[in-house]
C-alpha cells in the first residue's frame, strides 16, 4: 500500500513537473503582435516610395490605441502637410485641410495604395490581426538576416475581412521580432513582400526600425524608417476623434 | 439599228401619259436620293464639326500611348517648344495646351463625377468656341486662381451658381490624394450633354501646380481648313526634334468612333434608298411589261417579218433604257437643284435643337452637301435599275411564239 501511495504521488508530481514544451504558432504570432502594437503606440516614421521615374519621402506622425484605433497626420511634404486618417473600428475617415472636409473611405476603397505608396489604407490602419483572423502553423525554423525564425503560415479563418489568401511570416525566435512576412492573393501568387531590419532595443522591447515593402510586380518599393516610436503611454480619448482631425 | 431606235421612240409615244408617269417616277425618286443624300452628308459633316470646334480641333499631340490609357502620369515634357514648332506652320490657326483630369466634384452634400480641365484661356479661345456659350457670369481671364467655368448641367446638378464653391478631390502624379476648392466664376451651356453635365474649366497653371506636372497632357491645333490635317501631321511629325515619345493625332483618328458611327448611319439610309429604288424599279417594270404585253400581235408580226427574238429583246431594254435615261437627267437636275437651293437657304429649327443636341449638334441648320459621287451614284444605280426593269419583260417578249402572238388581240 505504501509502495502504491508513492507510486501515485510520484506520478502525479511527475506530471506537475512535465511544462508544455512545444509553443504553439498561434502564441508566436500573438507575442509579435503585441510587440508591434502594445496598449498604446506613438510613432512619428518617414515613407519613402521609390518608383522608375521618381522618389519622393512623406513624413508622418501616428498614435494607436489596441486594436481598435488609430491616427495619422502628414508632417510633410508642405503640400500634403496636415492631412489626416483617422481610423476608429471598421471606419476609416481622411481629412484634407485644403478643402476643410473629412472624407469616409469606404470599405471597399482600403485595399487601394495609401498616398500612392506600396501599403494600403488597410496596412497603414491595420485592420487585419494576423492572431485573429487567421489560423496558424508553424512550418520550420531557419535563419533569416542572421536570426533564427520561426517560419508561420498564415490562412485567413472563414469569414474574416482580409484581403489576402496566405501569409508567410518569419518571427525571430528572439524576443518575437518580426523579420519578413510574404503576401499572397487568393490565387496563390506572392504580391507583397516586407523585410523588416535595423532591429533596435527599446525601452521594454525590440523593434524593427526599417521596414521594407517590395511589391512583386518590380514597379519600385516602398520604405519606412521609423524615427521615434514609443509603447503604453497614455493618450487622451478624445485624440481618437472626428472632431480632433478638424483642429 | 436605225429601225430599232425608230421602233423604240414610236413606241414610247404611243402611250404618251403613260411614258410621261414613267419617266416622272423616276426623275422624282432620282431627285429624292439625290437630296436625302445630300441632307445626310452635310449633317454628318455638321456631327463631325461640333466636336472640333469644342476642343478636339484638327490635331492633337500626346505623349505616346496617352490616349488609349489616358492616366495623369502620361505628361508631354516639353509643351512650349512643341507649340513653338507648330505656330511656325502658316496653315495654323491656334493652339493650345491642356492638362486634363478626371475628378469628384462636390458642392455642398452633394457629388458627382466630372472632369477638370487645365487651359490657357486665349488661344483655347481661338481654339474652341465654349467661350462663345457662357450664358451667366464671365469666362476664365489669365491670370485667375481657382476660377472655374462649369457646364450648366453641372451646375444644376450640384446646385451651384456663378460666385459659390465647387470642391473637386482628384489623385496628383504620385497617386495621392489632391482636393482643392474653386470659385464659379462662369456657366456654359453648348447644349451637349457630354459638355455641360461633366466639363469643368480652370487655369492651367492652377491645375499643374495641384497635380503635381510640369507638362501637360494635350497640345490641341486648329488648322485653316479640316482638309490639312493629314499633311500637317506629317510635316509636323517631321519638325519635332525631342526626346520624349509622342503621338500625333488627326481629328479623323480621335474621333474615329464617332466616324463609325456616322457610316454606319449612312449604311442605314442607303438601304432605305435601295428600298426606294426597288419601288421605281417596281413601277417601270410593270410599265415596260404592260407595254410589251399589250404589244404582243404587233411582235407577232415583227418575228414573222424576220426580227430574230434577240433583237425583239433589244428593243424593250433600250426602250427601258431610253426612259431611264430621260428620268435621270431630270432628277439629276431636280434633286441638284433642291440640294443647292437649301445649302444656299439653310433653315434654323430652333425647336430640334434639344433633339439634335444628343446627337452632338450644336445650333443645327438643315442644309444639303452636293457632292459628284452622290450624283455619279444614284445615277448609275437608277439606270443599272432602269435596264433591269426591261430585261425581265424583254426576256418574256422574246419567247412569244409567232403563232400564238398572231393570234392575239
Amino acid at each position: 500500500m505504501k509502495m502504491r501511495h508513492c507510486f501515485a504521488v510520484f506520478l502525479m508530481c511527475a506530471g506537475m513537473q512535465l511544462p508544455v514544451m512545444a509553443i504553439t504558432a498561434q502564441e508566436i504570432v500573438s507575442r509579435s503582435e503585441k510587440i508591434m502594437r502594445g496598449d498604446t503606440s506613438h510613432a512619428v516614421m518617414d515613407m519613402t516610395i521609390k518608383r522608375a521615374e521618381w522618389t519622393r519621402t512623406i513624413s508622418i506622425e501616428m498614435w494607436s490605441e489596441g486594436t481598435q484605433k488609430a491616427l495619422i497626420t502628414i508632417l510633410a511634404p508642405s503640400k500634403e502637410k496636415g492631412i489626416k486618417f483617422l481610423r476608429i473600428g471598421n471606419e476609416l475617415w481622411n481629412y484634407l485641410p485644403r478643402i476643410e472636409r473629412t472624407i469616409k473611405i469606404p470599405p471597399s476603397m482600403m485595399l487601394q495604395s495609401w498616398m500612392g505608396s506600396d501599403f494600403t489604407n488597410d496596412d497603414l490602419v491595420k485592420e487585419s490581426h494576423m492572431e485573429k483572423d487567421y489560423d496558424q502553423e508553424l512550418l520550420r525554423e531557419e535563419q533569416v538576416n542572421g536570426y533564427d525564425a520561426y517560419v508561420i503560415q498564415l490562412t485567413p479563418k472563414p469569414n474574416a475581412p482580409v484581403v489576402w489568401g496566405k501569409i508567410i511570416t518569419w518571427i525571430a525566435r528572439d524576443r518575437w521580432v518580426p523579420l519578413k512576412q510574404e503576401f499572397y492573393d487568393e490565387d496563390g501568387e506572392l504580391v507583397n513582400v516586407m523585410t523588416m531590419t535595423d532591429i533596435k532595443q527599446l525601452k521594454d522591447r525590440r523593434f524593427p526600425m526599417k521596414w521594407v515593402m517590395e511589391p512583386s510586380d518590380g514597379d519600385g518599393t516602398t520604405i519606412i524608417d521609423v524615427r521615434k516610436i514609443s509603447f503604453n503611454e497614455p493618450i487622451p480619448e478624445s485624440r481618437f476623434s472626428l472632431q480632433e482631425l478638424r483642429r | 439599228m436605225d429601225i430599232l431606235f425608230n421602233l423604240v421612240w414610236r413606241n414610247i409615244w404611243r402611250h404618251p401619259r403613260r411614258s410621261v408617269l414613267n419617266v416622272s417616277l423616276i426623275a422624282i425618286g432620282l431627285a429624292l436620293v439625290i437630296f436625302l443624300v445630300a441632307l445626310t452628308d452635310a449633317m454628318h459633316d455638321q456631327m463631325l464639326e461640333a466636336p472640333i470646334k469644342l476642343g478636339t480641333g484638327h490635331l492633337q499631340v500626346h505623349a505616346e500611348g496617352y490616349h488609349d490609357d489616358p492616366v495623369i502620369s502620361k505628361v508631354v515634357d516639353d509643351p512650349q517648344a512643341i507649340v513653338d514648332v507648330v505656330r511656325k506652320d502658316s496653315r495654323v490657326v491656334a493652339a493650345a495646351k491642356r492638362v486634363v483630369a478626371p475628378a469628384l466634384l462636390s458642392a455642398g452634400e452633394t457629388s458627382t463625377g466630372g472632369q477638370i480641365t487645365g487651359i490657357e484661356p486665349a488661344p483655347e479661345a481661338d481654339l474652341s468656341i465654349v467661350h462663345e456659350h457662357i450664358v451667366t457670369g464671365s469666362y476664365l481671364q489669365s491670370g485667375d486662381g481657382r476660377q472655374a467655368i462649369v457646364g450648366r448641367q453641372l451646375a444644376e446638378n450640384l446646385g451651384i451658381g456663378v460666385g459659390d464653391e465647387l470642391v473637386m478631390l482628384t489623385q496628383d502624379y504620385y497617386g495621392a490624394i489632391s482636393a482643392e476648392v474653386l470659385q464659379v466664376q462662369g456657366i456654359f451651356k453648348t447644349g451637349i450633354p457630354e459638355m455641360d453635365a461633366y466639363q469643368v474649366f480652370v487655369p492651367l497653371h492652377m491645375l499643374q501646380d495641384l497635380l503635381v506636372v510640369e507638362g501637360v497632357h494635350e497640345i490641341a491645333v486648329k488648322l485653316s481648313s479640316a482638309e490639312y490635317a493629314e499633311g500637317f501631321k506629317r510635316d509636323l511629325a517631321g519638325k519635332l526634334q525631342v526626346e520624349q515619345d509622342l503621338e500625333l493625332m488627326t481629328w479623323r483618328e480621335i474621333l474615329e468612333n464617332l466616324i463609325r458611327a456616322l457610316d454606319l448611319d449612312n449604311a442605314g439610309m442607303y438601304i432605305f434608298l435601295v428600298i426606294l429604288l426597288v419601288v421605281v424599279a417596281g413601277g417601270l417594270l410593270n410599265e415596260v411589261l404592260m407595254n410589251s404585253l399589250e404589244r404582243t400581235r404587233e411582235i407577232g408580226v415583227l418575228r414573222a417579218l424576220g426580227v430574230k427574238p434577240n433583237q425583239v429583246r433589244r428593243l424593250i431594254v433600250l426602250e427601258a433604257l431610253f426612259l431611264g435615261c430621260v428620268g435621270t437627267v431630270i432628277g439629276i437636275m431636280l434633286g441638284s437643284t433642291a440640294s443647292w437651293l437649301l445649302s444656299m437657304h439653310p433653315i434654323y429649327i430652333a425647336s430640334w435643337g434639344e433633339y439634335a443636341a444628343e446627337y452632338g449638334l450644336i445650333n443645327p441648320y438643315l442644309t444639303a452637301k452636293l457632292t459628284w459621287i452622290n450624283i455619279a451614284l444614284s445615277s448609275f444605280f437608277m439606270l443599272v435599275i432602269s435596264v433591269l426593269a426591261g430585261i425581265v419583260p424583254a426576256y418574256r417578249a422574246g419567247r412569244i411564239r409567232i403563232t400564238r402572238a398572231l393570234r392575239h388581240a
